[in-house]
């Protein structure tokens, strides 16, 4: 084979891979398009008084708790007046260096319970169990130090609900999150977990924990994170759960079945990314099992979280999610073109594989090989700014379609201008902010294959809403 | 080099996709800026309708005016909202003056349009007002949707036939119940809150025998628990016998746990007894649940404190509790007996109730 064979048929590798990523995230989109109208059809009825029965299914949200002195006690507080008729909140301070227990013993007038703690996953040591004399359905579970996987295995153990849901101590909810995603599970009794649709709340008002306003942020990193996430959400995830092939529920918040959680053996305390891991573990066990199943997904938007702002901690939240999601892959391996993977196994994971966790290397091997062809005279002018002009065109129109789906469904932005800004990051994003993410994605693809970059990275959170409230 | 020219076909074809990639994005874009004008519209339309109807709608309440404004088509959707809103908030008269104002407005003979619409919102939304309107001629139509619809739609049709006629609805809305597991119970239960419990008894008690004998003849699963989870809407005697003869004959754990949870009658406690050393746990708790709730110190202090050294935690939870809830028995006595108790998993479990109970 000669050098020019070898050239050509790099052109051609890098050609069919961008042409069959965008195809592949189109077919997605328009799977999005037809589900959506489903998820709309019945918003009818929030405009009516609702009425509540015995039957509604307790839940049990479980807050891992890690030196959050300065913001547990507003969060618990927004939690505990979510409109739910029946569940409880329970706390698990991991072991947390700073005054967190103390914080939320002299706010809820924490008192020690003598509880008959069960241990059905394990999990570190727990030093103490503390019941709230103001609510009585909160807990607060003192623990030593395990990480976030092992403090939900110990919120887990510790619920009473058959329904459990995890939420992030820093997560900002509507009133009516939890009753929007508990709905599949009413419906439909194969449901065994359930997610929600998690926006950006940078430059939103925020009043007791709960979100009052939604405003667009000023910080260009976060409006290029706010359309990332309506691409991620609205047709990524909405996409596969038409398929019920959704590997991925926010670990912000997400619902699960407690005794399939914990028959599966709880998170899993060493994964990185350990709510994939556990949503695709979960794929695995039923699909070989043979158990009939369904993983939901509501588009609504039901968790707010803050985004980074700054290049250094979201450099370090890609890399850390590219080293999850390459670790929830391995391990679930048995689960690719299993012959009863069905669409989690023949679909989801290969495009995983090929278009989330390897694109990286490849996005970043075509970029560079263009500029070094274009460079060296290899590859001429015509063909490298064709080349730029689809990969920004194909970019674009899938963010496009992204803020349409936004727009036709939940009309969140609703400033005069909001559209206008959206539409113009759609366009700039691809001029630096994409790949700069495929690069940190690349970083932490390597870090996955080398074994380094452990830890959790730091997430500095300015929380401005904090102020107000 | 074969990348190199317009020619090349590959490179032709990356300049049409993109060139059809860009036109589309700015269809995209166009039709995002439609989809606001058109969300901008909806909204003034929305606004002028409350300004114009909301007043109306509570003046009705009292008294129903001589001369109504003409219903625009445009504004039948927001109206019929804002109408079951307050129809669903109201009581009495009240309703009776908002369903003559419908009638007078045209909104029955606009309903089966909304109905023929195709649009499972509309659809929706024209169930729900023909419960509120009482319209009996819309029964049929309304069975229909029950056995045919989507579960949205076919629960809404089911509470407006109850709305309508619960006497006629109940045995259907039970059957699809028994049938449906996609009728999520906590929406079923709702639809009763408009019917006398002691006329649900009856209906309740005849479907529920009947599902039993599909049970037992294996042409149906299931439906027996789930019917015997509406207990909570009935009240009388006539479902009495229903449950003893479930609890009497089926073998299904399910069933078992939901007639245990129904029982209520102080006689009926000795079925409760009988369960406590079932084989299956979820059983074996909720007879402990029964017994608390039922059961005397004399006749069922000894079982109770045997469940406390059961292996599943929830029935040594349930067994701890229905101590403490039985009448005549003191905390200080319990107190004792957590620190007697030779086994550390039940003393634990009794410690952790008393607490629970000082509590409360």
């Amino acid at each position: 084979m000669s050098w020019n064979d070898a050239l050509i048929g790099a052109q051609w590798f890098f050609f069919i891979y961008f042409v069959a990523i965008n195809l592949a995230y189109l077919a997605q989109n328009f799977l999005s398009m037809l589900a959506m109208p489903k998820h709309l059809e019945s918003r009818l009825l929030d405009l009516m008084p609702r009425a509540y029965s015995p039957y509604e299914t307790p839940v049990s949200i479980v807050v891992p708790a890690y030196n959050e002195e300065l913001t547990i006690a507003a969060s618990v507080r927004s939690l505990l007046q979510l409109d739910y008729p029946e569940f409880e909140v329970i706390v698990v301070n991991d072991g947390s260096k700073d005054g967190t227990l103390q914080a939320l013993i002299s706010e809820f007038g924490l008192l020690p319970y003598p509880e008959a703690y069960w241990r059905q996953i394990p999990c570190a040591a727990v030093r103490g169990i503390y019941r709230s004399t103001k609510f009585p359905n909160l807990r607060v579970v003192d623990k030593e130090n395990g990480g976030k996987a092992d403090a939900v295995n110990c919120g887990i153990n510790a619920a009473r609900y058959p329904l459990f849901c995890c939420v992030d101590a820093d997560g900002i909810l509507e009133r009516g999150s939890l009753r929007r995603v508990v709905m599949p599970f009413l419906q439909d009794p194969h449901v065994i977990a359930s997610g929600g649709t998690v926006r950006i709340a940078n430059g939103c008002e925020v009043r007791s924990g709960f979100l009052e306003k939604v405003h667009l942020p000023s910080n260009w990193l976060a409006l290029c994170q706010i359309v990332e996430y309506l691409r991620a959400f609205l047709f990524g995830r909405l996409g596969w759960s038409v398929l019920n092939a959704v590997l991925i529920i926010s670990g912000a918040f997400g619902v699960f079945r407690k005794d399939v959680v914990v028959a599966a053996g709880g998170y899993r305390h060493d994964a990185i990314g350990e709510d994939m891991e556990l949503v695709t573990r979960l794929h695995l066990i039923h699909r070989l099992g043979g158990k009939p199943y369904r993983i939901a997904f509501v588009p609504d938007p039901i968790c707010w979280t803050e985004a980074p702002e700054s290049l250094k901690v979201l450099k370090s939240q890609r890399t850390r999610w590219q080293r999850g999601l390459g670790q929830s892959l391995l391990l679930n391996r048995a689960l690719l073109w299993h012959p009863r993977g069905g669409a989690p196994g023949w679909l989801a994971f290969p495009f995983m594989i090929a278009f989330e966790w390897l694109s990286p290397l490849i996005e970043v091997g075509g970029y560079v090989f263009m500029t070094l062809g274009f460079l060296s005279g290899i590859i001429g002018a015509t063909a490298f700014w064709t080349f730029l002009l689809l990969a920004f065109s194909l970019g674009t129109l899938l963010s496009m379609s992204a803020i349409l789906l936004e727009e036709v469904s939940y009309h969140v932005y609703r400033e005069r201008g909001d559209l206008w800004k959206l539409a113009a990051v759609a366009i700039l994003e691809n001029f630096g902010y994409r790949q700069l993410a495929t690069l940190w994605r690349l970083q932490g693809l390597w870090q996955w294959a080398t074994g380094t970059g452990g830890g959790w990275g730091q997430m500095t959170r300015i929380a401005n809403w904090q102020k107000g409230s | 080099m074969a990348f190199d020219t317009f020619s090349d076909p590959l490179l032709e074809f990356a300049l049409v996709s993109s060139v059809g990639a860009l036109s589309a994005t700015v269809t995209l874009a166009l039709a995002v800026a439609v989809a606001r004008l058109r969300l901008l519209y909806r909204q003034r339309i929305e606004r002028r309708l409350t300004a114009r109807w909301n007043p109306l709608i509570a003046e009705c309440a009292e008294r129903v005016p001589e001369s109504l404004p003409i219903l625009d088509a445009r504004e039948l959707q927001g109206f019929l909202v804002l109408w079951c809103r307050a129809l669903e908030t109201l009581r009495g008269h009240a309703q009776d003056n908002l369903r003559d104002l419908a009638k007078r407005v045209g909104v029955e003979a606009r309903l089966q349009k909304l109905l023929a619409s195709g649009s499972l919102e509309m659809q929706l939304l024209a169930v729900v007002c023909l419960g509120h309107l009482h319209d009996r001629e819309a029964i049929p139509l309304l069975l229909k949707l029950v056995r045919e619809a989507p579960s949205v739609v076919s629960l809404n049709a089911a509470r407006a036939l109850m709305r309508i006629d619960p006497a006629i609805a109940m045995p259907h809305l039970l059957e699809a119940t028994a049938g449906r597991p996609d009728w999520a119970l906590a929406h079923v239960v709702p639809t009763f809150a408009e019917v006398d419990p002691a006329q649900v008894a009856p209906v309740l008690a005849a479907a529920i025998s009947t599902e039993l004998y599909k049970e037992g003849r294996g042409t149906r699963a299931g439906g027996v628990a789930r019917l015997l989870r509406l207990h909570v809407a009935a009240q009388g005697t006539p479902l009495r016998p229903a449950l003893l003869e479930v609890l009497d004959t089926s073998e299904s754990p399910s069933t078992l746990v939901a007639a245990l949870a129904a029982l209520s009658h102080p006689e009926d406690v000795e079925h409760a007894r009988k369960h406590l050393k079932h084989v299956h746990w979820p059983v074996r708790a909720a007879a402990a649940q029964v017994l608390g709730r039922l059961g005397s110190a004399k006749e069922d202090f000894a079982g109770l404190r045997d469940a406390l050294g059961d292996a599943s935690w929830w029935v040594r939870y349930r067994a701890a509790q229905a101590l403490c809830a039985l009448p005549g028995v003191s905390a200080t006595g319990l107190h004792d007996l957590a620190r007697t108790l030779p086994d550390r998993f039940a003393a634990d479990m009794l410690k952790q109730a008393l607490a629970e109970r000082a509590a409360r």
